[in-house]
Order: C-alpha cells, then structure tokens, then sequence
C-alpha cells in the first residue's frame, strides 16, 4: 500500500476548504468582526502547523514518528477544545451568557480533531479517546489546589 | 417551566423507546454511572450519533464529551450519590458540531432509581 498520510494530512488542513468550513461555522454565532478575523488567524495558523508536520515528516520511513506527532496533535486540540468548553459553559452559567468567540473557537477545535481523526482507524481514535479522558480525569484529581485540600 | 412535561415525568420509568422516540427533545436513560441504556432519534440526530453507538456508551465521557466537567457530570455524580437529582439549566455543545445552544434537565427517579438526561434547543 503507497505510504500517503502526509498528502492526506496536507488536504484536510487545505487553507480553501477550512476557510469555507470555518466561514459556516461563523455564521452560527452572532459575531464582532474583530472577534470573526481573530478566529480565522487562528484556523489559518492551526492549518499551517498542520502542513508543516505533514511537509517535515514527508518520507515513507518517518511513518511511524508522523503518526506519533499526529496522535500528539490530535491531543493538544482535543485539550484545547475542553478548555474552550469549560470557558464557555462556565461563562454561560456564572454570567447567563457564553461569548461567540469561545463557541466557535470550540467548533473549531473539535473540526480539527474531527478531520484528523478521518485519517485513523477507528481503534485508534477510540485509544486516543480513552487516553484524553485518563489525563483530563487523572489532572483534575490530582491538581486540587491546596487551599481546597486544608 | 420545564420542556419536560408532568405527564411525561409522570410514565418514568416505564418510557420505552417508543414513547422515547415520539418526543420533541432528546431523552437518554443512564445508570448511575453514566452508561446509556435508552437514547432517543431527537438525540441521535442533534449529537450525530447512532443509536447502536451510543447504548452502552458512557453518555458523560464518551457521547456527549461537552458535559465531562463539574457543571454536569459532577452534578449528576452528586445527585446520584444523594439519590436527589432534579436540576434543569442552559449549556452550549460545539463538539464536532456548530454551537448549540441546549438546555439540559437532569433527573433521578428515586423510588425505581433511574437517571434520565433530556436536552431540548433553546434560543440564544
């Protein structure tokens, strides 16, 4: 089977249709204009980390380590789709509204772990899943912060 | 006012998946840990999860990941352990979907101890 996962990683953070998925999922929020541009930096820059990984792991025999930066990558926007829910639903609770901004930053996030997850087997996602979940749970109990522990 | 109506409070926790189904909201059955044993069509098609996926799943951790905090599983954990839940509030989902703006009840049926979570859209 020809080794393609950094054509395939290159095409799911192809500026042309992230721009265009990201531009619908803008127009679910009401939203200022200065937020709208900060959001489509920060999809412009997740989407050209993403082309840098796939251009710097390229060759067949770095398979296993683009898999492993891959995995890492999916990781990091799984977390940072967390923080932007709790940001938001915190928000939402404490001050009966939730800002446009950490919503769509949130959409967008899981749309990153959802496009890299359409270049896993499903035993992978569900490993990475499980893993996600064992720090996300294994963090909130072990870092209580002391004056709660007195 | 509760989405969820009396009467429909009223047949927990004999609700099957036809009366399930037949409801304008989502409606999902778990045991005191989480895992789904009913999850309703409204909630499948809100969530884009198939059913047969989501039974057996846990609904806090691996269904609907947007309620794995304090807000929502650690209300559900403590209502669970109290055998006192009824508890009903706004929340957002934006996992691998548009934000969502929800609104979310969740209840303990004690005497059978049931747990049943309904989402229904609201408004911004």
């Amino acid at each position: 089977m020809k080794y393609d996962l950094p054509q395939r990683l290159s095409r799911i953070a192809d500026a042309d249709a992230v721009s265009t998925d990201t531009n619908a999922l803008l127009a679910a929020v009401n939203i200022s204009e200065q937020a709208r541009t900060m959001v489509q930096h920060e999809v412009r820059y997740t989407a050209n980390q993403i082309r840098t990984l796939a251009d710097a792991m390229g060759d067949p025999e770095d398979a296993d380590e683009l898999y492993g930066a891959l995995a890492s990558l999916w990781l990091e926007l799984r977390l940072q789709w967390q923080r932007h829910n709790d940001v938001a639903n915190y928000d939402l609770m404490r001050h009966g509204e939730a800002k446009p901004i950490d919503l769509v930053r949130g959409s967008v996030s899981s749309y990153y772990v959802q496009r890299i997850e359409s270049l896993l087997q499903p035993e992978q996602t569900q490993c990475l899943n499980i893993k996600a979940l064992a720090i996300i749970d294994s963090l909130r109990q072990d870092f209580v912060s002391p004056a709660e522990t007195v | 006012m509760s989405f969820v109506t009396p009467q429909f409070i009223s047949q927990i926790p004999s609700v099957d998946r036809n009366v399930a189904d037949a409801q304008p909201y989502g409606v999902v059955q778990v045991d005191d840990q989480g895992v789904i044993k009913l999850y309703n069509k409204w909630e499948s098609e809100l969530a884009g999860v198939p059913i047969s996926t989501a039974e057996g799943s846990n609904f806090f951790t691996q269904v609907a990941a947007c309620t794995n905090n304090r807000l929502v599983y650690g209300k559900f954990k403590d209502g669970v352990a109290r055998n006192d839940l009824d508890t009903e509030f706004n929340y957002t989902f934006t996992y691998k979907m548009n934000p969502t703006n929800v609104r979310i009840r969740m209840l303990r049926h004690a005497p059978s101890g049931s747990n049943w979570v309904f989402v229904n859209r609201r408004d911004a």
